[in-house]
Order: C-alpha cells, then structure tokens, then sequence
C-alpha cells in the first residue's frame, strides 16, 4: 500500500510540474450507463456461500466480470471487486473459521480458447467489501483455494498457472501466515504443468488431494495432459506429496493423465472421487482415502471436455449424492454408478453449491449466469441480476432510440434498446440467433433483416419480427479441403455501399446482395501455415476440436470509409494485407511493423476517415504469453508504421480495438483486456475511463454512434456500457486543458419525450439506466472544485434569467444536467398534495445562453434547445402547449393568492373574535364572516383530511389535474382542455367574485366596529402584495413574450 | 502539496485531524451549538424546498416542502418520528426503525469522525482510491451499530468529497453514497453546501440538493425536535389547509 502511496504521488507531482493532467480523472466526470443485459448473463466460473441461520450471503466469481457478492440469497448483487485491477475469476472461498475473510483467486481455470488472466490472490477482511493482492501475481490462472477449517491463516492455492506459455508460480501453494507468504509445496515436473483442483474435507483437514495437470493452449491448438499430469496426496497439511500410482494404490487408470476433477465427500473424508482424464476417461472413487478405486461412470457427459468441466460435488451430508458440472449438470444418487441430467437451464456447468444446512438450497453456475434450486437440485430458477455478458462485438442502428446487436461468448447473438422509459431491462434484449455470438448487424439495405453470426463463419440473415433464418455463409470450392473460419470470424458492412458485406475466412470474401451469392476477392491472405492447421489432433489427451483453434485465418478487416476499393485485412497469423484496386491486388505490409515480434494476431485495422492511406492497427500477443499492447498507425498505406507509445503511457492489457472518433482524428479509443483508454492528442498520451464504476473489464469492441455522439462499449464481462455523447472529449486539447475553467461545445438539447414505460419488477432483475432527458452542459475545470459556488445559469434571449443548474464538482470533464423545467406553480394548500402540477412548465425550444460563474471569473456558452425528432408535433403545436400550460400555472398562483385572501380573512376573523369578550354579541359576526371566508374556500380546495381515498375535488384539484394532463403531452392540446381551462378559469372566478362580494359587503361594517374596539381592521390580502411577499416562491422569468408572466 | 501530506498523513488519526483541521479545527467545530439550513432539493424534472435544524449532540429536524405543505422528519435523541402530510394524513408517527436507523446516524451533529472513540466510532484508513478517476483518500469508519462509513477526502484539502454508506437492516444490507462541494464557511467551519446522493448506477437518478442558506448557534427550542402529541383525526375530518399546515399542529 505504501508503495502504492508513493507511486500515486510521485505521479501526482510529476503531473502537478507539468502544464495539465491527462489521466483518468480528467476524462472520468462523463457517466456510463451499463444497459445489461442480465438475460443472457454470462459464464460463472467459481462459487461460494455462508448461511448464517438462514441469511445466505453468496459470492459470484464470474469468469470476466469480478466477483459479485448477494446478503439475501440472490435477490439482489453488487460487484465487490471494480476496486481491483482485474475481472476474471477462478476462484472464491470464505474462511470458515471467520466469515469476514473472503478470499478470492484470480484468472479462471476454464481455459478456454477466450479465457482471460488474473493477478494473483486478493483477500478481504470485511466481507468481500475491499480487496487486498496478497500475492501470487503470475499465477494468471487459479482454480481453487482451500482454507484449514481449523486454521484460517493455514489456505491453499491450487495455481493453474500460465495457460500459453510456461511459468513457475504454479503449483499447490500454502501460506501458513494468512497469505502474508506462500510456499510453494506441490511443483510441477516441466513449466507447463499446474494445479488442476485440489480437495480436502473439513473433517479431516490434514489428508488433501490435488491434481497436476500438464497443459498448454497455442493459438492453433490445445493440450491437455502431458507427462506432468498426476494425482497426489498428502496427509501433513501439504507438507508433503505422494502421487498416487500403482506403486501405491490400485485401481487408478493408466497414464498419461489430463485433467483431474478430484472432491472429498464432507461428510465421510474417506470417500474421494476423481474424475481422471485419459485415454480412458472416467469418473473413479476411493472408499479408503486413495488407497483403492473404482472405476464408475464414463458416460458421454462425465468425460466430455474435462479441460472445461473439472470439477465434482459432494452433498454435504450425502457422500453419495454427487453433482458433476459437465455440458449438462450431472447428478448421481449410488455413489458416482450411474448419472442423470438433471438441470433445465443453460448448459456448461461450473461450479455447484449446497447449502450445508439445507441441501435442497442449491446454486450453479454455468455459461449462462447462475442458477438457484430449491429441491436439491430438480428444477432451477435463473437468477436475473448478474450483468456479466461477455460480448465480443457491437453495433447500432439508426433507429431513436438506437438499437444495440451484439454477439456473445455462449449467449447466441442479441438486440437491445439503447434506452427505454423506465430503464433497460431485461426485456428489452432479444436474442436472434443461437451458438456463440460475435459480429452481429442490422442490414443497412433493409432493416428487417439482421447478420448474425456463430462460431467458425456460421452466418445467417435473420427476419427481425419473425426471426426467419438463412443461412448464407459461403462454402469451400470443389476439391478444397474446407474453409477456415476463425471462432470469432470478422464480419463487416462497408462504410460506402448499403448492401455490401465482408466475411473473411483465408479468403476474403464479399456479397452484394444479402449473401445470395459471393465473390471471393482475394487469394489466401493468411501465412497457410500447415503446422498450423492440424486441428483434429488438438485437445491432448481428449480430442477437443470446436472451431476455438482455427487458425491462419482473416480476423479483421476495414474498407475504408474514403475510398470502397481500399480494404484492409487483418489475419491471426500476423499479416496485414491491403488492396487498392478492391481486391484485384493484395499487398502484404505486415514486415513494415517493427518491434511487433512474430506472428501476432492483428486483433483490429481501423481504416482511417481523415486520410485515405492512414488506418490503425491493433495487435494482440497474448497468446504467446505477452499480454503487452500493441497499436500502430500508418499513414502511406502501411509501407512504414509508427507504435503508439501506449504501452509507456501505461495502458495495461492485450489491446482488442482501437477506434478513431468520427469528428476529431486526434480522439481514439483503445480497448484492452483491461479497460477502455482515451487519447485526445492522436495516440500520444493515454487515459484510463474509470467513470461511473467502469470497471477494469475487457473491452473488445467500441462503436461511436454517428447521431448521438454515445460511445457504445461491448465488454467481455459486464455487458454493454453507453458513455452518451462524449463530443466533450473532442475539445479537450491541451490549450483547453491549460484553462482554469471553459464551457466545451455544448451540443444541441434535445427534449427527450418524458414518457413513462415498464412495470415493477422488484429487486431480482436487472434494469440498466434510460439515457438522461436533461439537458447535457458539459465544462471542463482544471481541479476539483472544492470551495464556494459553482454556478450555472441559464438565460433566454432576451437576457431573462430562466433557471440555475446545480452543477458537478469533479476535475476535468464535466457535464451538468439542466432539466429545462421552470418552477412549478404555487398551489394552495389543501388535504393532499396535487402531484400532477408538482413539475414547472417545460421550457421551449430555441436558444438560450449559459453563464458559469467560478470563484470570480465568469464563461459563457450558447445552449440551442430542440424538439424530439420523433415529435409528431410542430414548434407551433409546442407553443401551443406551452402557453396553455403557463396559463394553467398562472391560474393556480392565481388561485393561491385567493385562497390565501380567504384564509387570511377567516383567521383574521377568528384571531379578533379571541379578542372580544365572552359575551360580546360582536364574535357572532365576525364567526360568521369566518365561515363565510373559508366556505368559498372549500369551494376552491379539497379539505377532508384522514389519509383515506375521499374522492373530493375542486377546483384546486381539477386545475392541477388539467395542468398535469396539458403538461404531459409537448404538443398541441385538446380542444377539450382548452374548454376546460376556461371553464374551470371562469368558475374560479365566480369564487373570486363572491369573495370580493362578501368582503365589499361585509368588511366595511366589520372594520368600523373594530375600529371602535381598537382592534385591527381584516383586511384581504391584494394580489400583487400576495405576489411581492412569495416572490421567492413565484418564477420571475416571463416565458413567452405577450404571455404573462404566471 | 496533498502528496507530501499524503505520505506523512498513514495514519486514520492523522488523516482525522487533517479533515477536521481543514474544516475549521476543533475549538470552532465544537463552538458551533446549532444550525439551520435551507434550500433545495431536485430529482429529476421534481423539486422541494427543505430544511433542517441541527443541534448537538443529535437533535435533528428536516422538513420537505410542496404546496405549502411541509412533511417533516425528526429526531429529539430519543424518539424519531415524522409527518407526511401529503396524501392527507397530518398526524406525527413515530419513524419505523429502518428508518429511525439512518435518522439517529444523520443526527450526530459532529460527525462521526469527531469524538470517535468516544462514540465508539472505529476509523481505518484504506489508502488511496479514486473518485470517478479522481485521487481520493479513504477512511473507513464502523460505527458503534456496524454500519460502515466510508470517507473519501480530497487529498489537496483533506474535505470529504464522497461518503458512501452502508447500513446493515436485520441483517439486509442498504447502500448510499453523496458527493459533496461547494464548501462555504459558517461561524469559522466548513460546510457543503452542494450534494448529490442517490444509486451509483443510474446517474439520472440522483437527488441534488443546493443549500442556501445557513446559519450557525441559532436558538431554537428543544420542543423543535419533539414529536407533537398526535390530532384525533377522523377518517376524513375538514382540515383548514393553512399555507404552512404544519402550524396547525
């Protein structure tokens, strides 16, 4: 932490020498909204819980999405881990012993071909709210943590270690010191063997189990099992191990050995089972802590990609009640003999939890989010609070709000609403496909269709309403052995022709007519390197060969948006291939890129919109180990290359896109495995968004909505996030980043339609936020603004003053969000409160002028007000509206003031009644008076107190009414409201009217008999005195000229 | 320079006397016997008019006014109770006890930090973090009922310029968290006049609240926090609807 401190500050003073701060601070203050969805939810990779006399707190780990922690049994969740530096996941445990110790072990151990890394083991001492690295950093991947019962500070790590290249920190590691140091008690034979589980019972926590697993993936192929492989115990408290072989036990299959999924039942530690990869896969079981084993189950599903699955449960009071996490979720009631399927959900189980106290309460979690069941585990509830979808792609549409698509790792492909009123739940995503998900659009050529695609090139044109498939992706020729589709096979719409499409397999291939037939435009553009094409050998042990390692294969490509003939293609094997002549002539400008180092997967090819031979590329290694980023820029067509210092700038993490902002070539967004990074100054320096919680989360693809400025991210693990409108970021120059304060361009204030939609959902589902329906003032300030106001203020025209913005106080960017509402109207005080005229007049369209004013200097800036585009009304039908709603508003001032007049007249009356004597024959009169005033006042307002439905209205109450009903519609009113408001104007009136008569009848008499008994004359209170004393209360801007002021 | 302080400030003490440094010290803290505050609070297109009095050591009132209508939620040290008069019921009810919870932590005029131990209020510091991307110190404080407090000073003043709270009801668990600013100097402290709280995840769906006026060692009576004796109100009796009904009791 100490080191921490001063690397912050030697930072700080660093930055405090130079003219300005770039970095997370200054680009942060604009909020994200993160739209989900949590329908699909993504993959959870590690589970853990504590029930304390029924209060079930529960922690998540996801397989890219950090740990999210529930105290009531699921209903609702929270991440607990956006503080650390990374989201993936491999394993949670609470300390038995004391269940405000949570550990968690980083990087998951699924390792699939997309799995991402981790940084060590992290501990928390309040319950998962803050996390601590406690070591291990270059494990990368941990499959479990084990924590001695008996002993907290006694935990152990099973560290799976590097999947793509070789490591030390992998193993069996124990910390007898609560994590303070590790020793590492169980190595491997060779740098690419690791921990693949370990087990121990809580009863006997001295005897352990742990696996080796001699393993390696390479872009192009996966090992698992190798002479590392092997199963061990130890009886000392992993002090020491003995692998379990025929020399010492029997039963146990011939090696080589995968991967072991090995538990110990926890209510008899004698019974282990293992479910033991090899050539002769099965599940195995040991009634005598390993001494002996039977052979059991080798069904389909037990032994089906064990790389993936590695993982077994015990019930907690059932040593035969095994639960075994395979494609299906397996569940065997005769001690292993014989499975059953037993879950209806989604598929590629993980991890399985028993409530100890009550074994029907069970969770999993599997590649589509987590499951909860209460009969042991028969049927199963989705849990519909976990936005953990792992996108890989996005795109949008031009629809308003714009629709989102994208695809997703195991989640099909999907369409959601940008915004929705009431928010984005979960129900505004729609899938539209199937398989795993990446590149997904609508066809610009005709909306109703959709491209979607799966694994391996699998891509369809889908019927939007009707969800019709076709499938149109293009096919070997003859005598061709087939066509290599990379798993995440790039698909992309050129920038210049609606209905031209790209889908790259070694060729590139285009259609320009939805798919019905395509032309293949280039030659193979990859290396076509037959060492690496031996895919029906990858696997290891068990052959595994889902299209996840296809490789020299096209991944990337950019027509660009200057000039349709110019493409560039990106492949998995490090070329960079560019046409010019729109694919007649292929130049491979790879051996231009220095200090790339071999064969990389160019991961993007940005195409550049400023300058026809400009385009960016981003380069990813991380599948030889280095998770380092690599951009570069050319500008002649990629004959030389010029590296973004990102790496010196501190940007952590493979890169997976890099994007140039469509208005100012000197803004890019980079996304990494890490999060997502900004420049402003063409690449040179780099800041890291941390706004709204965002988190360290891959980002591994960005779209920059053309209309609306948002910056759509799809992260791969906490779904997709909307930055909406960052054209502050355009300005943010160094020049501008020098001022003390500036407004940045503010751009035009659309009236969002403030409509209502949704239902109640409750707390169980998710609902990410609806885009803001204020209006978006964005400034830049140079430091926090700590002392005295900071003042926003909105003037018309004509240099009236329409409102004050509160503001927002952070370093850097800005936004303040001015509603664009006037006060609302002064209402009197009756039984209930009148809710429907408890919002101001919503101003007009047109332009006002906003002054900031910090400290003593003051900014000015111009603020255009617009209509909804999607508005069936005119500005005229607006107006319309608005003068009606400002004429309803005066009419309850107006009516306020009245009311007032009567109150005041009653309490008057009753104020010199308590004055007279007991039997003076005056008090009669002046009660009388009393409650002449407050009958006509009933006539206005609504008194029946209580609480209770009363059903009464009056005047006060319709006035309301009809002023929320004009207000909730911007267009032109009804001809009814418009008779009403006169009607309920002129019955007002007549109140009015008798009021003035009874006190021109009655007050001249009372006052001169006051007069005689030196008491104060009554004396109702004038309009614009009223006015005057509520001045505060009352708007002092004047709309609309010739409309009065209300 | 905060990084210099920073460093030297590792400590919670520290760190807690530098913020109470920064406010003003503790003589002028602790001279302030009261204060009254008003202005106002938006959500949305939606806003009100509120107020409170505050007195040592956890007299607390806050009114929220519309349409001349004035609820009001109170603390006297012993009894929370409030008045909801908008859907017209103006009789005092005691706070139920989730709520009562937020209410007496609201209530310490002090703050936590002041006098902690005392309170039994326990303080760590968790070191460096960032507000939205911005350099932040933070402390946690555990108050005697364990719910958390979490500070986050900015680390060129040492003021707060967020506190997050958690609040464990019956075991479930709420969540807060208030950004402050504008700070402006009442009777030689610093108070924030600007706050926004509300849910992290939804930026729109935030309440700010811009104060006013304020002012210091006002004298009110301690009937101010007291909770009225209640009306004999009928389902539905006639009310006199005066402009501040809250009179009326």
């Amino acid at each position: 932490m100490k080191q921490a401190l001063i690397g912050f500050c030697l930072a700080a003073l660093a930055s405090a020498a130079a003219p300005a701060r770039f970095d997370s601070g200054a680009i942060s203050g604009l909020p994200a909204r993160n739209i989900g969805s949590a329908a699909m939810s993504g993959r959870i990779s590690a589970l853990d819980a504590i029930d304390s006399n029924g209060q079930l707190t529960l922690f998540v780990g996801s397989a890219s999405g950090g740990v999210w922690k529930s105290v009531n049994g699921g209903t609702t969740f929270k991440p607990v881990f956006d503080n650390t530096n990374v989201q993936s996941v491999g394993a949670v445990a609470v300390d038995p012993t004391n269940p405000s110790t949570v550990w968690t072990g980083t990087g998951e151990s699924w390792v699939r071909n997309s799995v991402s890394i981790g940084a060590g083991v992290f501990k928390s001492t309040d319950g998962g709210e803050n996390w601590v690295n406690m070591g291990l950093k270059d494990s990368e991947h941990i499959a479990r943590i084990l924590i001695d019962p008996k002993d907290g500070d006694t935990v152990y790590v099973c560290a799976t270690g590097h999947l793509w290249d070789d490591n030390d920190e992998r193993g069996v590691f124990k910390s007898s010191d609560a994590g303070k140091s590790w020793r590492k008690v169980l190595a491997g034979a060779n740098g690419s063997t690791g921990c693949g589980m370990i087990a121990m019972s809580a009863q006997n926590p001295k005897t352990l189990y742990a696996s080796l697993w001699d393993f390696r993936r390479q872009a192009w192929t996966f090992r698992s099992g190798g002479p590392g492989s092997g199963l061990f115990q130890s009886t000392d408290g992993g002090e020491h191990w003995t692998e379990l072989t025929d020399a010492n036990s029997k039963g146990l299959p011939e090696k080589p050995y995968g991967r072991i999924a090995l538990t110990v039942a926890p209510s008899r530690p004698n019974v282990v089972y293992a479910m033991i990869e090899s050539k002769s896969s099965a599940l195995f079981r040991s009634d005598d802590n390993g001494r002996n084993w039977a052979r059991l189950d080798a069904s389909q599903m037990m032994v089906w990609r064990p790389f993936y699955f590695a993982n077994l449960i015990v019930d907690p009071k059932d040593e035969n009640k095994v639960f075994k996490v395979d494609g299906s979720l397996l569940l065997s009631v005769n001690g292993g003999k014989s499975f059953s399927s037993v879950a209806n959900a989604h598929g590629d189980f993980h991890d399985v939890w028993i409530d100890p106290s009550n074994p029907n309460l069970m969770f999993t979690g599997d590649d589509g989010g987590l499951w909860r069941s209460g009969d042991g585990g028969t049927r199963w509830e989705h849990l519909l609070n976990l936005p953990v979808s792992q996108f890989y792609h996005v795109s949008v549409d031009n629809a308003d709000p714009y629709r989102v698509y994208g695809g997703l790792q195991d989640n099909s492909s999907w369409v959601g609403d940008s915004s929705y009123p009431g928010g984005v739940t979960n129900s505004r995503w729609e899938n539209m496909y199937g398989g795993d998900g990446f590149w997904m659009w609508e066809d610009p050529a005709d909306s109703n269709y959709i491209y979607v695609e799966a694994q391996g090139g699998e891509l369809s044109r889908v019927h939007r309403v009707t969800h019709e498939s076709r499938s149109i992706k293009p096919y070997a020729r003859y005598g061709e052995k087939k066509l290599r589709f990379n798993w995440n096979t790039p698909v992309q719409i050129s920038p210049n022709e609606k209905g031209t499409i790209y889908i790259g397999a070694q060729f590139l291939f285009r259609s320009r007519d939805h798919g019905q037939s395509w032309e293949r435009i280039s030659p193979d553009l990859t290396t076509n390197d037959p060492d690496k094409q031996k895919q029906e050998e990858s696997g290891g042990v068990t052959v595994d060969n889902s299209a996840a390692e296809m490789n020299t294969t096209i991944y990337s490509i950019a027509e660009s948006p200057r000039n349709r003939q110019l493409i560039w293609v990106g492949t998995d094997d490090g070329n960079i291939q560019i046409t010019r002549d729109s694919g007649a002539h292929w130049t491979n400008v790879a051996p231009n890129v220095p200090g790339v180092g071999k064969a990389p997967w160019v991961s993007w090819v940005e195409a550049s919109r400023y300058a026809e031979g400009a385009a960016y590329v981003a380069f990813d290694r991380h599948m030889y180990g280095d998770m380092k980023p690599y951009v570069y820029r050319t500008a002649d067509f990629g004959k030389t290359w010029t590296a973004l210092p990102v790496q010196q700038a501190g940007v952590r993490g493979y890169a997976h896109v890099i994007r140039e902002d469509p208005l100012n070539p000197s803004l890019l967004f980079l996304g990494t495995e890490f999060g997502l990074w900004v420049s402003v100054d063409g690449g040179g320096r780099w800041a890291q968004y941390k706004g709204s919680g965002f988190p360290d989360v891959a980002v591994r693809d960005i779209v920059i909505h053309p209309r609306t400025s948002d910056l759509v991210i799809a992260t791969h693990g906490r779904g997709i996030w909307v930055l909406d409108d960052i054209s502050p970021l355009r300005s943010l120059t160094p020049a501008l980043m020098e001022e003390e304060a500036a407004f940045l361009p503010v751009p035009d204030a659309v009236q969002v339609m403030e409509t209502s939609g949704g239902w109640s959902e409750g707390d169980a589902t998710f609902n990410g936020p609806a885009r803001p329906a204020e209006a978006g003032v964005p400034y830049y300030q140079k430091t926090r603004h700590i002392f005295g106001d900071l003042k926003i203020e909105v003037f018309d025209a004509q240099g009236n003053l329409v409102d004050t913005i509160a503001s927002s106080k952070h370093r850097g960017v800005n936004r303040a969000a001015w509603t664009m509402h006037l006060k609302p109207p002064k209402v009197p005080p009756a039984a209930t409160a009148a809710f429907g005229a408890a919002v101001g007049p919503r101003i007009l369209p047109g332009a006002y002028t906003l002054k900031m004013t910090k400290n003593d200097k003051t900014y000015t800036a111009k603020l255009n007000v617009v209509l909804d585009p999607r508005a069936a009304f005119t500005v005229a039908d607006r107006k319309a509206q608005f003068d009606l709603v400002t004429r309803l508003a005066g009419l309850l001032n107006h009516m306020s003031w009245a009311v007032d007049a009567m109150i005041g007249v009653r309490d008057d009356a009753a104020d010199r009644t308590a004055k007279l004597a007991a039997g003076d024959p005056f008090r009669a009169k002046l009660a009388d008076l009393a409650a002449a005033a407050d009958a006509l006042r009933t006539q206005v307002v609504a008194t029946k107190e209580g609480g209770a439905i009363t059903g009464e209205e009056r005047l006060r109450e319709f006035l309301a009414g009809l002023y929320g009903d004009v207000s909730a519609y911007e267009g032109k009113p009804t001809a009814s409201q418009l008779e009403r408001a006169d009607a309920l104007g002129r019955e007002l009136d007549d109140v009015i009217r008798k009021f003035t008569e009874l006190t021109g009848a009655r007050l001249s008499a009372v006052n001169q008999e006051l007069q005689a008994k030196k008491l104060a004359a009554i004396r109702p209170v004038v309009e614009d005195e009223w006015r005057k004393s509520h001045a505060d209360e009352l708007p002092s801007y004047q709309p609309r000229p010739g409309i009065p002021l209300y | 320079m905060a990084c210099a302080s920073a460093l030297q400030a590792q400590t919670a003490d520290e760190l807690v006397s530098k913020n109470i440094a920064a406010r003003g010290g503790m003589d002028r803290l602790l001279a302030v016997k009261s204060l009254r505050s008003s202005g106002i609070l938006q959500q949305g297109s939606f806003s009100m008019r509120i107020g409170t009095d505050a007195a040592p050591p956890n007299l607390l009132r806050s009114t929220y006014t519309i349409q001349g209508m004035t609820a009001v939620s109170a603390y006297d040290g012993a009894v929370g109770w409030k008045i909801s008069p908008f859907e017209g019921r103006r009789d005092p009810e005691l706070l139920g006890e989730d709520d009562l919870r937020g209410m007496i932590e609201d209530a310490d005029f002090y703050g936590p930090l002041v006098n902690a131990k005392e309170k039994g209020n326990k303080i760590e510091y968790l070191g460096h973090d960032t507000v939205d991307g911005d350099d932040a110190l933070r402390l946690r404080v555990t108050l005697k009922n364990g719910d958390i407090l979490t500070y986050y000073l900015d680390p060129d003043t040492y003021l707060e310029i967020r506190i997050e709270k958690t609040q464990y009801i019956r075991g479930s668990v709420r969540e807060t968290f208030t950004d402050l600013g504008s700070y402006k100097r009442v009777a030689g402290v610093y108070y924030p006049f600007s706050m926004e709280t509300g849910s992290r995840s939804n930026p729109s769906d935030r309440a700010k609240i811009t104060i006013s006026n304020m002012e210091a060692n006002v004298s009110f009576p301690r009937s101010t926090f007291r909770m009225p004796e209640a009306r004999q109100t009928p389902s539905a009796s006639q009310s006199s609807a005066r402009p501040n009904a809250e009179r009326k009791l």
